[in-house]
């Protein structure tokens, strides 16, 4: 463990570096970063325009919603998405090798090789979104609050990094589908709304995204004050049992993957 | 005939990733679903069935319409020097691309269709088209039109990367206010009055709002009309744009290679 700690602190001096070689790179990123920050706030303050309750949320706990997806999004990108995004790359080339013949866990390598400093900019705005709101909602933020809502993030990051690891490992028999990074991009915005309104679908459809709308409810609703045990053994349950059928289905999936040279 | 059997070429390429292409529909999908969901709690009757014809056309328009041709044009083309091979063919590089793009489009405009048909027999829901046959011909025009404002567009906003080495910030700031104002999160007649005059001002509700809309039969003849002038105009623009763009990026062009 000690050493994951010391190569992973090497990891974020790498991308710290390159973040330095290629500086307009990084402000063009974070140019995005704050444009996709502020696009979370603006649709839902656009769909909420109409009405000021949404299956039992106010438009300001969805706003809140909102502000909080982008906090966890923002922790999410910065740690995992570009290294998920270069996935396809690495299998389709062959570079896997690579990875596969250095005394460290295949996994952790092609999960935490790339930190997105840029992605940390979503987590400010996230955050001072959410003082703000907290003020325009009379509440307080208590530091027990606070601490079990960084928790209860954690676990959420779990689920999602599960779902898409589990999702790219397919990459491993099909290395063209470079857009499945894309697909989980889309599918990510699922979490940023109420459980309630998937029970209004299919139920097929309602199970099956059921997982993902524990990640940021639960955190939010520990931070508003009214998280039930559903949401807090839900979160737990579903982030310990996807961790390990993904891991399962990981070194399952290696088995399979043949490189692309000779 | 010989542009026909280049964009058959180029279709018989796509048809080889079509996995490829139906990940994208899937892409374009999910947000008009997740927002038919979040309206099903607030509204009801005629108008939630408008809303939902609204977004599954959306989800088919998106696919059909939405060109995606500025990355290609920025990274392979410019920044890895394929252009050069563009350059030498006997064929402007605007409708070369176009060839390329159009079997994308007719794709996963089929694999939309489908959805479509799929949502309207299993889920039973009530899509609202018009059935008047000359406002379905000029709803064609406006689609057409439509096309070809969003692939110009995207091709001025690749061929920035004559000027930028890194153009992804600018190309995520477009989707974003594609997203806003075309017309993908909401109808814009529906958004806030100073979002909707914005989105009216914009070209963007030209790409996706107004085909839709016309196709719905929401607008009359006359109305269509003037959606047909506007679309004329914003095509014209981004034409000379464009034509502007390539003959200044061209020259700052170098690629390297045997």
């Amino acid at each position: 463990m000690k050493s994951y700690l010391k190569i992973y602190a090497r990891l974020l001096k790498m991308n710290f570096n390159v973040l330095l070689a290629y500086r307009i790179g990084f402000l063009n990123s974070v140019v995005g970063s704050i444009g996709w920050a502020l696009f979370q706030i603006i649709s839902i303050y656009l769909l909420t325009s109409r009405n000021t309750s949404f299956y039992g949320w106010s438009r300001e706990q969805l706003i809140l919603l909102g502000a909080i997806f982008n906090i966890f999004v923002g922790i999410f990108h910065a740690v995992f998405s570009r290294n998920f995004g270069r996935f396809s790359q690495i299998m389709n080339r062959g570079e896997f090798d690579l990875l596969l013949v250095k005394p460290v866990d295949p996994q952790f390598l092609t999960s935490l090789w790339w930190f997105s400093y840029s992605s940390l900019v979503r987590i400010l705005i996230g955050a001072g979104f959410v003082v703000y709101l907290f003020n325009i909602m009379h509440m307080v933020l208590t530091f027990l609050s606070v601490i079990k809502f960084i928790v209860l993030i954690g676990f959420g990051i779990c689920i999602l990094y599960a779902v898409w690891l589990l999702v790219c490992t397919l990459i491993i028999w099909q290395t063209n589908l470079s857009n499945l990074v894309d697909f989980l991009y889309t599918i990510n915005i699922v979490i940023r709304y109420p459980r309630e309104m998937f029970q209004t679908a299919n139920p097929v459809v309602f199970y099956f995204l059921l997982p993902l709308t524990f990640v940021i409810i639960t955190p939010t609703k520990a931070l508003l004050g009214n998280m039930s045990y559903v949401d807090l053994f839900g979160l737990i349950f579903f982030a310990v049992v996807f961790l390990f059928i993904s891991r399962k289905f990981w070194n399952f999936a290696l088995r399979f993957y043949t490189s692309a040279s000779s | 005939m010989r542009h026909f059997k280049i964009i058959l070429l180029h279709f018989e390429h796509i048809v080889e990733q079509r996995a490829r292409s139906f990940v994208w529909l899937l892409v374009t999908a999910i947000n008009p679903l997740i927002y038919i969901l979040f309206w099903k709690g607030t509204i009801r009757g005629a108008q939630f069935s408008l809303i939902v014809t609204y977004y599954v056309l959306v989800t088919i328009m998106g696919a059909f319409l939405m060109s995606h041709i500025e990355g290609d044009i920025a990274v392979n083309d410019i920044q890895y020097g394929q252009l050069t091979s563009y350059l030498v063919k006997p064929l402007s590089y605007y409708w070369k691309k176009l060839y390329e793009e159009l079997p994308y489009r007719v794709l996963q405009g089929f694999f939309g269709i489908c959805i479509l048909v799929m949502l309207t027999k299993v889920f039973k829901l009530s899509i609202q088209i018009t059935n008047t046959p000359n406002i379905l011909l000029m709803s064609v025009c406006v689609m057409i039109m439509a096309f070809f404002i969003a692939y110009t567009f995207k091709a001025v906003l690749g061929l920035l990367a004559f000027w930028f080495v890194d153009v992804d910030g600018l190309f995520h700031l477009s989707e974003i206010i594609i997203i806003l104002f075309a017309g993908y999160i909401m109808p814009i007649d529906m958004m806030p009055k100073a979002w909707y005059q914005a989105a009216q001002i914009m070209p963007f509700s030209s790409m996706i709002y107004y085909p839709i809309i016309v196709l719905q039969g929401q607008l009359n003849v006359a109305e269509i009309w003037s959606v047909l002038a506007k679309q004329s105009f914003w095509l014209i623009f981004f034409l000379i744009i464009y034509l502007i763009v390539w003959q200044r990026g061209i020259r700052k062009f170098t690629a390297l290679g045997q």
